[in-house]
């Protein structure tokens, strides 16, 4: 009687090892994606809101300091140090700042706005990328702006 | 009893709808979580927006506000200005805004700091609402700027001459009320109506006169060195067409004081004072005329002198009338008749004087007519055919150009140029010894050129930048220079290019009854720029049109900046200090 049990009970209980493996697998592949995909999405978005909120910085710093001897100079060091601490590198964030006239004809001068834009390759902040879905591989660049009045300096 | 687990089918079954229950909780706690991101990104884009919105309404503001206006007229004047300006903003931004959104006379502002706020709003698409029937979320910014006045230059000084060619000193603003642009106006109503101009200042206009201490040493050869000749241009008072063609008669009262200390303050003196009334008897005969209103007006300061310090002695004469350049018939609209008067003092000048007429309101005033030649001068004298202003101007070093006088019809011509400035190490203006600046009142007015006309517009000295490693910004503003007015330019006395003639900064005309566009009449000098600046005197070039009637004004900065501010929020973004 045991042993034909035994007999009986073997089989079903190496059938279900199995399925409890393949299950996890499963499991853990949809999890893994998703912790990843959340991981990577909150590293976009953290990244794009440090971009807009150094352009902001950026803007009213070359506001209040044009006409300084290296304003943007200045400028672009300012948004490097508003950065630290981000997703976000400095190397990158000097190399893609551009301060301008946003109007066609426009020109920095006081009273006028300025635009302070910055480029950034988020493929550099793209770990995982090539299996999290709705992320882009490869160069993918990523402008914010941000365009404010300029006062002057002291 | 015996206790038995499930079946392992049953267990399965458990374990499936475990599984898809946590991955629905685990999807759902992401699209939430990348969701409430992206949203919280898109706030910040907003707030960046209103940020900016509200710091360009602030600012525009801050600049109407220039020293002796009524910032409640100020706000309520160019309302609409401030809203257009962040509604601008706001779209250099992406956000689609209502002048509405802008609320002006926002919180209450303490010790001269005004607040406005700004409101962005912009619907947003949500990534998985639509499974939950919400494919989009209204986002919205807010900020609230602090705000305060511009730092205003004084017309430093408006001394007889300080203003070439057609132009008048003037209590007023050149628009009919003040609410049409006028910083400073005496007149205590709106055009034509009854509303009281909350910057009318009472008390009038004051001019200081500084007397040396070695003022008599300075005129010994006076016959009465220690004597002062207080002088008015055409107190009667008016522009050009002055009394010839102005539509009423009698108009409006000016009354013109002397002093010794600051009017109506502790321990000051009138000296004397004089009414004048546009029409009365009298009033024509001193049309464009320098007066001496009587004998009180030579004054006699030797007491004063000798028992001064080294400062000297202070003289004002307080300019106030009981209306104004344009309503004394009131809701005529009569246009562009402007009040304006001059002022000057220093020795006498027995030489210049050409006759006398018997005022109405208070005795017998001599009289200078700045185009009349003398002809009892002997042959030998040196002044011998010229012209009562030329004299003037080879007497006491400036002369104004009035050169190009003709009759009592106006003025006509191109200006003679300044011999020279006199100006102390202040920018003051000296004669003889005797500096002037104005205390209040930091606007003049341009009065009347009958046809084009080159004009300059001296507005005096402007320090530097109290930080020397910043530039000195230096802004201009004409109010209605309109019909023919052209071509304009400024020169400071201490920028000078490589053949040491003034270096031309271009500007760019106002148009018709509206102030010049401060941008384009923005100078910046001193550090980081081609030209070093340590102060210096201060010039407009330009041709004036043939109704050219100006009223013109000046900022600087003081090292105060930033002059608007944002001091709250209430979305998420966090100001980093110094904002």
């Amino acid at each position: 009687m045991s042993r034909k049990i035994h007999l009986i009970r073997r089989p079903r209980a190496a059938l279900t090892q199995g399925a409890v493996l393949v299950e996890f697998v499963f499991v853990a592949i949809f999890f893994l994606i998703m912790l990843f995909g959340l991981i990577q999405y909150g590293i976009i978005i953290s990244s794009l809101n440090t971009l807009q909120q150094v352009t902001r910085e950026g803007a009213r710093y070359y506001s209040v300091h044009f006409n300084d001897n290296n304003d943007t100079a200045e400028t672009t060091a300012y948004m490097q140090t508003v950065a630290r601490g981000s997703f976000l590198n400095n190397s990158d964030i000097s190399n893609g700042v551009t301060i301008g006239a946003p109007l066609a004809n426009g020109s920095l001068q006081i009273n006028n706005p300025v635009q302070v834009t910055i480029s950034y390759d988020m493929s550099k902040r793209t770990f995982f990328g090539g299996f999290v879905p709705g992320v882009k591989t490869g160069t993918n660049i990523v402008t914010r702006s941000t365009v404010t009045v300029i006062e002057g300096s002291n | 009893m015996v206790l038995r687990s499930p079946s392992a089918s049953k267990k399965r079954g458990v374990m499936l709808i475990l599984t898809v229950a946590a991955m629905a909780v685990t999807i759902f706690v992401a699209m939430y979580g990348i969701g409430f991101s992206y949203l919280n990104y898109r706030r910040v884009q907003a707030q960046s927006a209103a940020d900016s919105a509200a710091l360009a309404a602030g600012w525009y503001m801050s600049n109407q506000m220039v020293a002796g206006t009524d910032p409640a007229t100020v706000i309520s004047t160019y309302a609409t200005q401030a809203q257009n300006q962040a509604v601008a903003y706001a779209a250099y931004n992406g956000y689609t805004i209502k002048p509405s959104d802008v609320t002006l006379n926002y919180g209450s502002g303490s010790n001269s700091v005004y607040q406005l706020h700004v409101q962005v709003s912009r619907t947003e698409p949500l990534f998985f609402g639509g499974l939950f029937g919400r494919s989009n979320e209204l986002v919205a910014g807010e900020a609230t700027v602090n705000y305060k006045p511009t730092s205003n230059i004084m017309w430093d000084p408006t001394w007889y001459g300080r203003v070439n060619g057609p132009l008048l000193l003037s209590a007023d603003g050149p628009n009919e009320g003040y609410d049409g642009g006028d910083l400073i106006d005496s007149l205590a109503t709106t055009a034509g109506g009854s509303t009281p101009n909350a910057a009318y200042n009472k008390l009038g206009e004051v001019y200081q006169f500084n007397i040396p201490a070695n003022y008599a040493a300075m005129n010994s050869k006076q016959k009465n060195p220690y004597n002062i000749l207080f002088e008015i241009y055409d107190p009667g008072i008016f522009g050009k067409n002055d009394e010839l063609n102005h539509p009423a008669s009698p108009g409006e009262t000016w009354d013109f004081s002397l002093w010794k200390g600051y009017p109506r303050s502790g321990g000051s003196t009138e000296i004397t004072h004089m009414d004048y009334q546009y029409g009365a008897a009298g009033d024509a005969a001193i049309a464009n005329m320098w007066v001496t209103p009587n004998a009180s007006w030579d004054y006699n300061a030797q007491s004063d002198l000798q028992s001064a310090g080294p400062g000297g002695v202070n003289y004002y004469i307080e300019v106030s009338s009981d209306s104004s350049s344009e309503n004394d018939v009131p809701g005529s609209g009569a246009g562009y008749f402007k009040d304006g008067y001059q002022l000057r003092a220093g020795p006498e000048h027995p030489e210049l004087v050409s006759g006398s007429v018997t005022n109405a309101q208070g005795g017998t005033s001599t009289i200078v007519d700045p185009a009349a030649i003398d002809t009892s001068l002997p042959a030998n004298s040196p002044y011998k055919g010229m012209s009562n202003d030329n004299v003037w101007e080879n007497e006491y070093g400036y002369s104004p150009g009035f050169s190009g006088i003709a009759g009592s019809n106006g003025i006509s011509g191109i200006p003679a140029q300044p011999k020279s400035l006199n100006l102390d190490s202040n920018g003051h203006a000296i004669q003889n010894g005797v500096t002037m600046q104005m205390v209040e009142a930091p606007s003049v007015t341009c009065v009347g050129a009958t046809s084009e006309n080159y004009t300059t517009v001296y507005f005096g000295y402007a320090p530097p930048n109290p930080n020397t490693s910043k530039p000195t910004v230096i802004t201009f503003r004409g109010w209605d220079m309109d019909t023919g007015a052209q071509s304009i330019y400024y020169t400071c006395s201490t920028i000078l290019d490589s053949n040491g003639n003034p270096v031309h900064f271009p500007g760019i005309i106002g148009s018709n009854a509206t102030w010049s566009n401060n941008v384009n009449n923005t100078i910046t000098v001193g550090a980081g720029t081609p030209y070093p600046y340590t102060g210096g005197v201060w010039t407009a070039w330009y041709v004036t049109g043939p109704q050219d009637n100006t009223t013109w004004e000046w900022t600087g900065n003081t090292g105060a900046r930033p002059r608007a501010w944002l001091i709250s929020t209430n979305a998420t973004t966090t100001s980093t200090g110094i904002w």
